[in-house]
């Protein structure tokens, strides 16, 4: 693991000298350097320092490794408009540091540490490279929403560390107080969002750039399911009793979300809130405390990381062209980029679980382990999946179908950048599925 | 650099060193007085009628507290023959308040915002580091009420987090940052005198940073930041991470003295003051985002015509070594 860590500390440097195009291409070394280390079986690997992968944080390392390469191949306009290209490529190596450091990490005060050190990097994404004045807004909203939860997190954290005499994740016990349940846990529903909380959600998105939009979804939203993953293993006594009320209300919630959804008319504000109900349901299956939803929820997350993450470079590829993301004005784009309009196609339907993706495997795994919770829940379980299939047909007929906005200045054609960053979003969505096992086995 | 103000500092540091180090009431007092005396001169410039305005209002403030610890140790000398912190809390209690009205705490910080507002950046930074050791130290030789001092916490993060609203002199809301820190330190002398230490100095190199770039761009006020701060990208990263770090975030080092008081507040069973504490601190974090938003934004045109001379290689290193350092803090205490 050291490697990557002193590979990422000594590209700082390279960051601001190197060039962007020479960068993008030391992150796709470096992540497919960490995809050969793949050990194949789901113990816990290169544990050294309180550091350790098992085979769920070494899905999550690899989908940031992923993701954050990604993001720099969709910030092309960040290097041609010459706005601090470099610093952007160093705050992205920060951010991907800190991730790194906090799926890596065997101990909970370590990974409460990074979890928060994720956070200025992404403010600083926000603010620093965002569009409007409002992203001042949005980035009090994300910063002070996780703050408020995380800080009462530490005072638990350390509770904690005076009832068992350590931190590490194996050699905790169990907690029955609702007070430490409620306070650990309440951070890791903001940050995935549960509804309720999740308001900061579609503001961070619209605010931010392309490729804040792109880890925002594609992992810091992972972090709290991962971190409720870990930990959902201390209050199996007192989650018993009252997961169920979680369950409910990110099952209504989602349902909610998913009406919301059909109200939007910005296309990023659209992408964000069916995350929402996506994460909806991967914090159900967490909560169902079974192995189907804790293994289903992984598949979700990693197939939900690709799959928004693809759905926002879609949205940019629109909005550097069209100079707006409304959906009134992106109408039609099948008539001006008919190759564009295949991929929106294709990410679309992933995003609605359709069959060779990875969203419907864990679907299929969150929709049994939830039902097995509770027989009572299909209903809205038929109305998120039912209402998931409206929204992301809604989106895609409404920016694709129809009489294109007659307005427009002349643009450019796709070019094979993006050709090339929405099929390495796209091909690993569908070919994972073929290696779902390895996705299952982590428990 | 007038002669004379070397020698008024050398006695200022030496009134201090007497207060902390002495073991009776009386010569403690004596080496506040000192301290008061020789600061006095330090204050005054001929620039400008602010500074002895403020030298004025810091004296009569601080002889104030001063007589009335001194009227404290001699009142508990009267009744009890010699001064026993078990006995005699409303004396202490006394003692207590003139010592907190020297460091500036919450019910008794009046004079504090009123005196910094006049004076010289470096002048400011004696006040909000240097001159806290003397009272600090002496507060914790008495042993503080619970009641009172938790009194005291609530009532400087409150009254911190409500007056630094809308303030648009960097210099004061310093001093409200500051009167929120003495809340900190005030319930880290509740419990052990190391992790104290630990947050004061931790506090007094976050601040020197800050302080040294508001007096290398000579800002004083919030819509001056713009001028000279926001034109230069690493003294607006420093600048920025600095205000971060003050509000105490986990990458930079200000998360250390907040991580050491939170464990020992948990240690000692103190859940409530310790959420307290956190909650109405986010309330300062939120000023502190407030005033860095300006630079966090990026958008500024450098000019490329006028070099600013500010870039100084020592500065930045130095800057940077400190917001960094949580790691390095860390890894010391695993060697050791």
């Amino acid at each position: 693991m050291m490697k990557f860590i002193f590979m990422m500390v000594m590209m700082m440097p390279l960051s601001f000298l190197g060039g962007f195009w020479f960068n993008q291409v030391l992150w796709f070394l470096m992540t497919f350097i960490y995809l050969l280390g793949f050990s194949f079986n789901y113990l816990y690997m290169n544990v050294s320092y309180e550091y350790g992968n098992d085979l769920m944080s070494y899905i999550l390392i690899l989908l940031s490794f992923w993701v954050c390469s990604l993001m720099i191949l969709a910030s092309e306009k960040i290097s041609s408009s010459g706005s601090w290209s470099g610093l952007f490529l160093f705050f992205i190596l920060l951010l991907m540091w800190s991730l790194f450091m906090t799926f890596g990490s065997m101990n909970l005060f370590l990974f409460y540490i990074f979890f928060e050190f994720s956070l200025i990097p992404t403010l600083i994404l926000i603010l620093g490279w965002g569009y409007q004045p409002e992203r001042l807004q949005a980035g009090v909203y994300l910063l002070f929403y996780t703050l408020l939860a995380s800080l009462p997190m530490m005072i638990s954290i350390f509770f904690c560390y005076s009832d068992f005499y350590s931190l590490h994740f194996f050699s905790m016990g169990f907690v029955d107080s609702l007070i430490i349940y409620v306070l650990i846990n309440m951070v890791f529903f903001i940050k995935i969002p549960m509804f309720f909380v999740h308001l900061w959600l579609p503001k961070a998105h619209v605010e931010a750039p392309v490729a804040g939009s792109m880890i925002l979804a594609g992992i810091l939203l992972k972090m709290g399911g991962y971190g409720m993953m870990r930990l959902m293993v201390l209050f199996m006594g007192i989650g018993v009793k009252i997961n169920l009320f979680f369950v409910s209300l990110s099952l209504i919630g989602g349902f909610y979300v998913s009406l919301m959804c059909m109200r939007q008319s910005d296309m990023k504000s659209l992408i964000a809130y069916s995350s929402v109900a996506h994460m909806g349901l991967v914090l159900c299956g967490v909560m169902s405390m079974n192995y189907w939803g804790l293994a289903g929820s992984l598949v979700m997350m990693v197939a939900h990381g690709l799959c928004s993450s693809g759905l926002f470079c879609l949205a940019n590829v629109s909005y550097e062209r069209l100079g707006s993301r409304s959906l009134y004005l992106n109408k039609g784009l099948i008539n001006l980029m008919p190759n564009l309009s295949l991929l929106w196609f294709l990410l679309i339907s992933s995003n609605m679980a359709a069959p060779p993706s990875l969203n419907l495997l864990g679907e299929i795994m969150l929709i049994n382990s939830i039902l097995g919770f509770s027989v009572y829940n299909m209903g809205f379980l038929m109305l998120i999946s039912f209402f998931g299939a409206v929204y992301s047909l809604f989106l895609y007929s409404f920016s694709q179908h129809g009489s294109y906005y007659s307005g427009f200045y002349s643009f450019s054609m796709c070019g094979l950048r993006e050709y090339l960053l929405l099929m390495l979003h796209w091909v690993p969505l569908n070919i994972l599925v073929l290696m779902g096992d390895y996705l299952i086995f982590w428990l | 650099m007038k002669l004379y103000k070397i020698m008024f500092f050398n006695m200022m540091v030496m009134g201090t060193i007497i207060a902390t180090s002495s073991y009776s009431w009386f010569s403690m007092w004596m080496g506040l007085e000192i301290n008061l005396l020789s600061i006095i001169p330090l204050m005054s410039t001929q620039k400008n009628s602010l500074s002895s305005e403020s030298a004025i209002k810091y004296f009569v403030t601080q002889a104030l507290a001063s007589l009335i610890l001194l009227m404290a140790a001699i009142m508990m000398m009267l009744i009890n023959e010699f001064i026993t912190p078990l006995v005699n809390y409303h004396f202490l209690m006394i003692m207590n308040s003139a010592l907190l009205t020297k460091l500036g705490a919450a019910p008794f910080h009046f004079w504090f915002p009123e005196v910094m507002e006049g004076l010289t950046w470096l002048n400011c930074m004696i006040m909000l580091t240097w001159q806290k050791i003397a009272p600090m130290t002496l507060i914790m030789n008495n042993s503080m009420n619970p009641t009172f001092s938790t009194l005291i916490i609530i009532s400087c993060l409150l009254t911190s987090a409500m007056m630094v609203f809308n303030q648009i002199s960097l210099r004061k809301i310093l001093t409200f940052s500051s009167i929120n820190h003495i809340a900190w330190m005030i319930s880290t002398t509740m419990m052990s005198s190391s992790s104290w230490l630990i947050y004061f100095a931790v506090y007094c190199l976050i601040n020197m940073n800050i302080i040294m770039i508001f007096k290398m761009t000579n800002t004083f006020y919030l819509k001056q930041i713009n001028n000279i701060i926001n034109t230069n990208k690493t003294i607006k990263f420093s600048y920025m991470m600095n205000f971060l770090s003050l509000g105490g975030l986990p990458p930079f080092i200000g998360f250390l003295p907040k991580w050491i008081v939170i464990n020992w507040l948990v240690n000692n069973n103190m859940y409530t003051i310790a959420t307290t504490m956190i909650i109405l601190t986010l309330i300062m974090l939120y000023v502190y985002m407030r005033i860095t938003f300006s630079s966090m934004l990026l958008n500024h045109n450098e000019p490329k015509i006028i070099k600013l001379k500010i870039n100084k290689m020592a500065i930045n290193t130095i800057n940077f070594m400190t917001l960094f350092s949580l790691i390095t803090c860390t890894l010391i205490f695993n060697l050791l």
